[in-house]
């Protein structure tokens, strides 16, 4: 085996075990919280009270098929939780190999999945909590892509400004509503 | 099987070992003592884990109880349950990587910003 060859499978098993110990942000260690994104926050109106707060946000929530997981209005806390299919990645059709063993190709020629990696349908999960921070309105979310044997493919925090300042100014609005047909 | 080649596929059994979850017994919790309310000491614990971009899975302040989830490959579980204490809280926290129980001092950070919310909050069981 020349040098060239040991390095690429060198380079190959640096890069595996790289995947296999991906840490990414890690949100238990020591030191000041990081910043949230833009727009995840709103300050309550002093008249708000939880469940003023909380009932617009569920409507918000529930408007994006988001169901209601969780919720404590003593604590000011309220969770939510989507579970959507992902089609594209399980629509792999496999066409069975003349030996009855999954065939390596579709009828076009295209590679298929001959390990039956991706049989169903990958589902996301978002998980978004709301919570009444001393009268400032904070907002996370966290979505989960797992495939359909329950295993893992991606896990991250998603609360993105776009989707902060969409619910956000929903939970506002109906805020704002309700204030105005008192 | 090629001879030469069993040490590449005991390496690689090994590596793939390293890769898998393992479950593992909850050690002692870390304990936090504070002279706040245990409806006080929750909240806090709350608006720590939201901060760090955790999100709430139950939370119930009768039962003083809270677990929390932060989404990555494996995902990060906190678990907090606090009791009147004489006079205060006491709270257990607890946390898990997937299936793997984590060393009380991961919880340092977390004790750390509790203790900026809640003055006077200290690690009773040091972490």
């Amino acid at each position: 085996m020349n040098g060239r060859i040991r390095g690429m499978i060198a380079g190959v098993g640096a890069a595996l075990l790289s995947g296999c110990a991906l840490q990414g942000t890690d949100p238990l260690a020591s030191g000041p919280a990081p910043e949230p994104q833009a727009g995840c926050r709103l300050a309550l109106e002093r008249a708000a009270t939880n469940v003023d707060w909380m009932r617009a946000a569920s409507e918000a929530l529930k408007a994006q098929h988001y169901h209601i997981s969780d919720s404590d209005a003593e604590l000011g806390v309220l969770n939510a939780r989507r579970v959507r299919s992902l089609p594209g990645l399980g629509a792999t059709e496999l066409v069975s190999g003349l030996d009855g063993f999954p065939g390596m190709y579709h009828a076009e020629g295209r590679l298929s999945d001959p390990w039956q990696v991706f049989r169903g349908d990958p589902r996301r999960i978002d998980r978004v909590t709301l919570f009444n921070d001393g009268g400032e309105l904070r907002l996370t979310r966290g979505t989960t892509v797992m495939s359909d044997r329950n295993f893992p493919i991606d896990a991250r925090p998603t609360a993105q400004s776009g989707f902060c300042v969409a619910l956000l100014d929903a939970v506002a609005n109906r805020l704002d509503f309700k204030e105005g047909a008192r | 099987m090629n001879v030469r080649s069993w040490p590449f596929c005991a390496l690689l059994l090994l590596l793939m070992t390293g890769c898998a979850g393992v479950s593992s017994t909850p050690p002692a919790p870390v304990v936090v003592a504070t002279t706040a309310s245990p409806l006080q000491t929750q909240t806090a614990l709350t608006g720590v884990l939201v901060e760090r971009g955790f999100t709430i899975d139950h939370a119930d302040h009768d039962l003083c109880t809270l677990s929390a989830h932060f989404a990555a490959r494996p995902p990060f579980h906190v678990e907090g349950e606090c009791r009147p204490g004489a006079p205060g809280t006491r709270l257990e926290l607890r946390a898990r990587r997937g299936t793997t129980w984590l060393a009380g001092t991961r919880l340092t950070g977390l004790v750390e910003a509790l203790a900026q919310k809640l003055p006077g909050a200290r690690a009773v069981t040091a972490p």
